[in-house]
């Protein structure tokens, strides 16, 4: 609730109209969604700073914000991922995570990396800034929109076409690309991808990294479309751009009220409504 | 070590299964232990809205199932392969603490046609018999649709299933499954009101001939109390089906069951 509006209950309830339905008086009987503080001030949980920087501009491509509904970064993704790596998804504490591991498998036998979702972050981003860096002189966020989405694609697909000289960070230039300190298995990065034969395109990440484009954009999904409690889909905004009532979850008298427009916005899991 | 007193009988797992047998076995007399890995669980706090309409929380990361952490199975697609441990649900989804997987059971019930019971004979007879190959593990079942019928009656009777009767004792009843086996009364409880998309789906369906009928649903239509006193609320459609399909399915059957212990 904004101050201004505690100021104006406690105003009414001083003025003794606390026994009256504050209802009358204009107020919500729900609170509306809080002012959210803007994403500049939040201080990342998870991400170092230049991990932060890539997460920001990455969602930012993902979900823009040029276009009809809000974007990633207006609705907080960001936000939303880091308290998810900070916590049990990031830590991959559901899932089975002993070995033996084969991170190379095909792909449809699904996770079978060693590496945590938090640890797959931590080392694939620096990767992908190596590999922009080599490739178009400046670390992701640092680049155009168009670059931007070129490189998130050749993320997708975890295949560069090796064009330029030494430009295969997950590879034999690995040694420049740094900041993997924080991996807790460095012996799977640098060197640790086999050398791509002659006409395959170089990986970027190896493969005990690859699913990290799949992470990044199932996570940033999430956060735009998750109740705002965990940090993303701020103000609801999300919900309110595609007409999802969020929490409801009552609708047994408008099953028979066919073809007809619902007619209430969404309200969260704690009660906030947009 | 622990030691537990014997027992009459000790139930593994207290699923649907485990339930219906523990209160069966109670009724008859016997001392049940049953013994349940995962949490136990009630409508209130476990399921209660709006927290259950969480996907992040239960539909996405799972919260209702088994931790392959805890469990998991490998899997291979032929003999050649290594098997690979499965990490992380997504595929197939094993339910977890008590109610096991009528937790995000989607409520379907059917009953099986009456051919499903002897298919290999029912092949043999259609086709012959040489079109089924040595190889083939195809059975009929040992047992009848009018041998089970009363006991898939009383089983829908105790879950309060909702639906339309298509074929009462051999006689076929106008909106119903026609091409079901014979039953010998109808479900317990109306169908489910029909949306807007399924109206428009039957209207299509009946326009070309076809017989569009509700789908038995253990989702119950109306508030309903089952013949071991548990009270089942009705369906609000909350939309969050796949979350946990309805906190009315799961206690079904559970309480008096863990109530023995």
């Amino acid at each position: 609730m904004s101050p201004a509006t505690r100021t104006t209950r406690r105003h009414l309830l001083q003025a003794g109209a606390a026994g009256l339905a504050l209802g009358q008086f204009g107020l919500p009987l729900h609170p509306r969604a809080a002012e959210t503080p803007p994403l500049e001030t939040y201080h990342p949980t998870f991400f170092s700073a230049p991990e932060w920087a890539f997460v920001l501009a990455a969602t930012a491509r993902l979900i823009p914000s040029d276009g009809d509904g809000p974007g990633a970064l207006e609705t907080q993704v960001p936000v939303f991922i880091d308290r998810q790596l900070a916590g049990a998804f990031g830590a991959a504490a559901d899932w089975y995570m002993a070995g033996p591991h084969q991170p190379d498998a095909d792909p449809k036998l699904g996770y079978q990396t060693p590496l945590s979702p938090a640890e797959i972050y931590r080392g694939a981003i620096p990767l992908a800034d190596a590999w922009c860096r080599a490739t178009y002189g400046q670390p992701f966020a640092d680049l155009g929109p168009d670059q931007q989405d070129e490189a998130l694609a050749t993320l997708e697909k975890n295949a560069a076409a090796d064009t330029t000289a030494g430009a295969r960070p997950g590879g034999g230039s690995a040694g420049d690309s740094g900041g993997v300190e924080g991996l807790p298995h460095p012996e799977l990065t640098a060197g640790g991808a086999p050398a791509p034969a002659k006409d395959v395109p170089a990986a970027i990440l190896p493969p005990e990294l690859r699913d990290f484009f799949g992470l990044l954009l199932q996570n940033t999904k999430e956060g735009y479309f998750a109740d705002p409690m965990y940090g993303g889909n701020a103000g609801m905004a999300a919900w309110a751009y595609i007409g999802f009532p969020g929490a409801r979850a009552a609708y047994a008298e408008w099953v028979t009220r066919q073809n007809e427009r619902y007619p209430l916005g969404p309200v969260s899991i704690s009660g906030e409504r947009a | 070590m622990r030691q537990e007193k014997k027992r009459d009988a000790v139930i593994i797992g207290l699923g649907w299964t485990g339930s219906i047998l523990g209160i069966e076995l109670a009724t008859e007399g016997l001392d049940v232990l049953a013994l349940e890995r995962g949490d136990d669980r009630n409508t209130v706090p476990d399921f209660q809205y709006p927290n259950v309409a969480d996907e992040l929380r239960y539909g996405i990361r799972y919260g209702f199932m088994q931790k392959p952490r805890d469990s998991t199975l490998t899997v291979r697609r032929n003999l050649d392969e290594t098997a690979l441990p499965y990490r992380v649900l997504g595929s197939f989804l094993p339910g977890n603490g008590v109610g096991g997987a009528g937790v995000h059971w989607n409520g379907q019930t059917w009953r099986p046609l009456e051919v499903e019971y002897r298919l290999r004979s029912y092949v043999e007879e259609t086709f012959g018999a040489g079109i089924i190959p040595a190889d083939m593990q195809l059975q009929d079942w040992g047992v009848t649709a009018a041998e089970l019928e009363p006991h898939l009656t009383r089983f829908e009777d105790m879950a309060g299933i909702s639906g339309k009767a298509g074929n009462l004792g051999g006689t076929i009843v106008a909106g119903g499954n026609p091409f079901e086996a014979p039953r010998s009364k109808d479900y317990p409880l109306p169908p489910l009101p029909n949306t807007w998309d399924s109206v428009l789906f039957a209207d299509a369906a009946r326009a070309m001939g076809y017989h569009p009928f509700p789908r038995p649903s253990a989702n119950v239509s109306a508030a309903y109390v089952n013949e071991y006193g548990m009270q089942l609320g009705p369906c609000n459609f909350c939309g969050f089906c796949d979350v946990s399909a309805a906190s009315t399915i799961r206690s079904r059957a559970r309480r008096p069951a863990s109530s023995t212990r």
